[in-house]
């Protein structure tokens, strides 16, 4: 079991630089999961103190929405860091992460973080660069939504389908590739949303309602039909109208 | 045999006098000789469209209800004050625009049951095919009368909610009256609906035959009550529309 630890920490890119005998240590020091589909490795709001490194399997990242329902936030797959920002500032897990598949994860505390960062404080760099491209990620698509909403607000709903044939990203073996595309998808999802809301109000207002308070109307037929006027030319209106025919 | 048709609204503002004095029209187009009753005495307005003004009034509708002339004297032919020479002739009689007479009618009253006599006068002393009656918006009794004696009610609304409860009153109440053909226009209906859907709804709604759907036109509301919509705008989807209506009408 630890070599195979061993060698999956070794295709990490925070750890892959460590000699051979801090891997060592350090496999003695995770904790491994292996979960099925749907099992639950983080939750919400449990105490954030440690790192999972996903080396087998992909995992949603998935918020709850106003209504109970699941919103998923993001998928990720092998050789990818969870829950890294909590080595830092030790707040409270965010969101929670399923496993979509079977998955195997290897758990790293905060404590024996520190301890092989001070040892081995290359690692840093590694981490550093790691988290910067997610930055540059997340401000690439951060910048792209703010265009697009302003877009929006103005009604301009036509770009989407240009946007979404230039940003086409199809590499699945990418995890930035498949975070772009969630990102795509649920943007447009929500054009599409706000798109087809609009559609549909707009053809409610152009369909005819008629609307008729049946109690109010017996009423007030009754209030006429038993009126004496009523009555009187309802009584002569077939001798009326006989008449005429007569003549 | 004559033809009796009533054209009605609940509310005002639908549009009744317009109709009448159009269908009027077109009915007279073919030959044949048409009477138009402006019974609307609180509000008169008809002999607008037909340019007659007060001052050529000896007499009016009110003076025949009050005893005062035959209801042939309160008939004029309108037929030569029209923009274009049609083939027959138009009678109008009209009320009395003179506030004073207006102001006695909704003090005093008058015998409703005049209403009838004189229609069924007016039709053998003009000698008339059609006799079209204007009526005064609501149910009240000469509403009533003129409802019970025709052959034919067109009930006009619009597409608006302050026309669709006392449309369904009007059209149960004159279910109640016998009424031989019972038939709806929708008027001044807004192009933003379809109106093959406006003519289901509503005939669903009714269970009553729609005759006519009649779109919003704003030529309608620049003639502005000065003359006669359907020769003014012969080519109009209203001329139309009435044109349409005025056949319904006359088969019968």
């Amino acid at each position: 079991m630890s070599k195979k630890i061993i060698k999956a920490l070794k295709h990490s890119s925070w750890f892959q630089s460590l000699p051979d005998e801090v891997l060592k240590d350090l496999a003695t020091k995770v904790i491994s999961y292996e979960l099925d589909k749907d099992e639950v490795l983080i939750r919400k709001n449990d105490k954030g103190d440690s790192v999972f490194y996903i080396y087998d399997g992909w995992v949603k990242i998935v918020a709850g929405d106003a209504l109970g329902g699941e919103v998923v936030l993001n998928h990720l797959g092998p050789g990818e860091f969870v829950g890294e920002l909590s080595l830092v500032d030790q707040k409270p897990r965010s969101a929670s992460v399923v496993a979509l598949s079977s998955i195997h994860a290897l758990e790293l505390k905060r404590d024996d973080f520190i301890n092989i960062l001070y040892e081995n404080p290359e690692i840093a760099l590694h981490i550093i660069a790691n988290i910067s491209s997610r930055m540059r990620f997340t401000s690439t698509y951060v910048e792209k939504a703010i265009q697009w909403s302003y877009r929006i607000a103005s009604g301009d709903y036509d770009f989407a389908t240009d946007e979404i044939q230039k940003t086409n990203i199809i590499d699945t073996s990418k995890p930035d590739d498949v975070r772009a595309n969630r990102f795509l998808d649920a943007f447009f999802r929500m054009l599409e949303g706000i798109k087809s809301r609009e559609d549909a109000l707009k053809t409610q207002l152009v369909q005819l309602t008629i609307e008729i308070d049946q109690a109010k109307r017996d009423e007030e037929i009754d209030s006429v039909i038993n009126s004496e006027i009523f009555q009187k030319i309802k009584a002569e209106s077939t001798q009326l109208r006989g008449n005429r025919v007569k003549k | 045999m004559s033809n009796i048709i009533s054209i009605h609204s609940y509310r005002g503002g639908t549009g009744k006098s317009n109709t009448t004095a159009n269908l009027a029209v077109i009915i007279a187009q073919s030959g044949k000789r048409v009477g138009v009753v402006d019974t609307d005495i609180q509000s008169p307005g008809i002999n607008a469209l037909f340019g007659l003004e007060q001052s050529e009034l000896k007499h009016s509708l009110n003076d025949y209800l009050w005893g005062l002339c035959s209801i042939s004297e309160a008939a004029y032919d309108v037929t030569e004050n029209l923009i274009e020479k049609i083939e027959g002739k138009i009678f109008l009689i009209p009320s009395s625009l003179n506030a004073g007479e207006i102001a006695r009618v909704l003090r005093e009253g008058y015998d409703v049951g005049l209403l009838d006599s004189g229609f069924q006068e007016l039709v053998s002393d003009l000698e008339l095919d059609a006799l079209l009656i204007d009526t005064h918006p609501g149910l009240n009794e000469e509403t009533l009368l003129s409802i019970a004696i025709s052959d034919n009610v067109v009930l006009i609304l619009r597409p608006d909610q302050q026309d669709y409860l006392g449309t369904s009153v009007t059209v149960e109440v004159a279910r109640k009256l016998d009424v031989a053909n019972l038939m709806l226009v929708v008027n001044k209906i807004p192009d933003v609906f379809p109106m093959d859907e406006v003519k289901e709804k509503v005939e669903s709604t009714y269970n009553t035959e729609v005759a006519a759907l009649m779109p919003h036109a704003d030529e309608m509301m620049i003639l502005g009550s000065n003359g006669i919509f359907v020769l003014e705008f012969p080519d109009h989807p209203v001329t139309d529309a009435l044109k349409q209506l005025a056949d319904r009408l006359v088969e019968e």
